[in-house]
């Protein structure tokens, strides 16, 4: 929709800019035949002047801006999901110990293999985000990884019901930062 | 629309080998084919002796304005201007006739019909 609107507007300015133009031209020319002594230029259509293009290019812009601030599909999930299906990479060379598997965000239910899942991108199976449980610290390490062996970042979250809803919170921010992750992720049932 | 405050001026033409006088207000365009020259009215076609060029010096003041290498027109029988993709600009006649502004002329025929 809003590549649609994209496109009309640039051909509205086109048009409106090119009417402009034809408008300035004409009534130069009407002013010359004026001091001349014989009119004959034609000013065109009324209702397709500069001014009704103008009120159309704005009420198109307009829809624009309102179609650009409404949340996308995947934003307005976000307060709904609380089961996640990780989606696991096909290279079984790296992190082949995470199968398949649910877990619960918000509930102290965790059913994953090895209290991990992990975010994955569409299409190149490319692991973005890590979540790991840590026995150590009894919190969830969560990597970023530019490729399957880089860590960039980790970062530690608790294993208390309520840092459960942080790490939900934080898997949001991640899907409206980054929608296209968004199709990896699956809400696989409600959380009890 | 006539507002009439000048007076019409008139030149010699030949209509085949008949002398005739056209008023230059009745003049759509002149136009230069190989080495002659014919002068465009509602009513008809007529040569005259008058070269491109000095047509064109001869009767600026009098609304005559170059547009191409082949045309003069008459700024007083265009009905429309519209500008084109290509910088050219397309007049139409009040004869219904099309004749476009070439880009080599557009910057004198703009200071043209901007000069009052």
């Amino acid at each position: 929709m809003q590549t649609i609107l994209l496109i009309i507007s640039a051909i509205l300015v086109v048009v409106l800019i090119n009417a402009f133009r034809n408008e300035s031209l004409n009534k130069q020319i009407l002013r010359k035949q004026k001091e001349l002594g014989e009119v004959n230029i034609e000013l065109g259509n009324p209702w397709f002047n500069t001014k009704s293009i103008s009120v159309l290019l704005t009420c198109v812009i307009v829809s624009f801006i309102f179609i650009e601030d409404q949340p996308t599909q995947m934003k307005e999930l976000t307060p709904e999901f609380n089961f996640l299906k990780a989606e696991i990479a096909d290279d079984s060379n790296t992190y082949n110990e995470m199968r398949g598997g649910s877990i619960c965000i918000f509930g102290a239910l965790i059913t994953y293999d090895d209290n991990s899942f992990s975010l994955v991108s569409e299409g190149n199976n490319e692991i973005d985000y890590i979540f790991s449980y840590d026995d150590q610290t009894l919190g969830y390490e969560q990597f970023i990884t530019s490729n399957y062996s880089q860590y960039k970042s980790k970062q530690t979250y608790g294993s208390d019901e309520s840092n459960h809803v942080n790490i939900g919170v934080y898997v949001s921010e991640i899907m409206e930062s980054y929608p296209m992750q968004g199709n990896a992720i699956e809400i696989v049932e409600e959380c009890e | 629309m006539k507002l009439g405050v000048k007076m019409d001026k008139i030149i010699e033409a030949k209509d085949l080998d008949l002398d005739v006088t056209v008023h230059l207000n009745q003049i759509n365009y002149v136009e230069a084919i190989n080495n002659d020259v014919f002068v465009t009215t509602n009513a008809g076609v007529y040569k005259i002796k008058e070269k491109l060029y000095l047509f064109d010096e001869l009767y600026r003041a009098d609304g005559f304005i170059r547009v191409s290498k082949s045309f003069i027109i008459n700024i007083r029988r265009v009905v429309k201007a519209s500008s084109q993709i290509n910088s050219r600009i397309k007049l139409t006649m009040i004869s219904n006739e099309t004749i476009y502004v070439t880009r080599g002329y557009l910057k004198e025929f703009k200071a043209f019909i901007r000069s009052v």
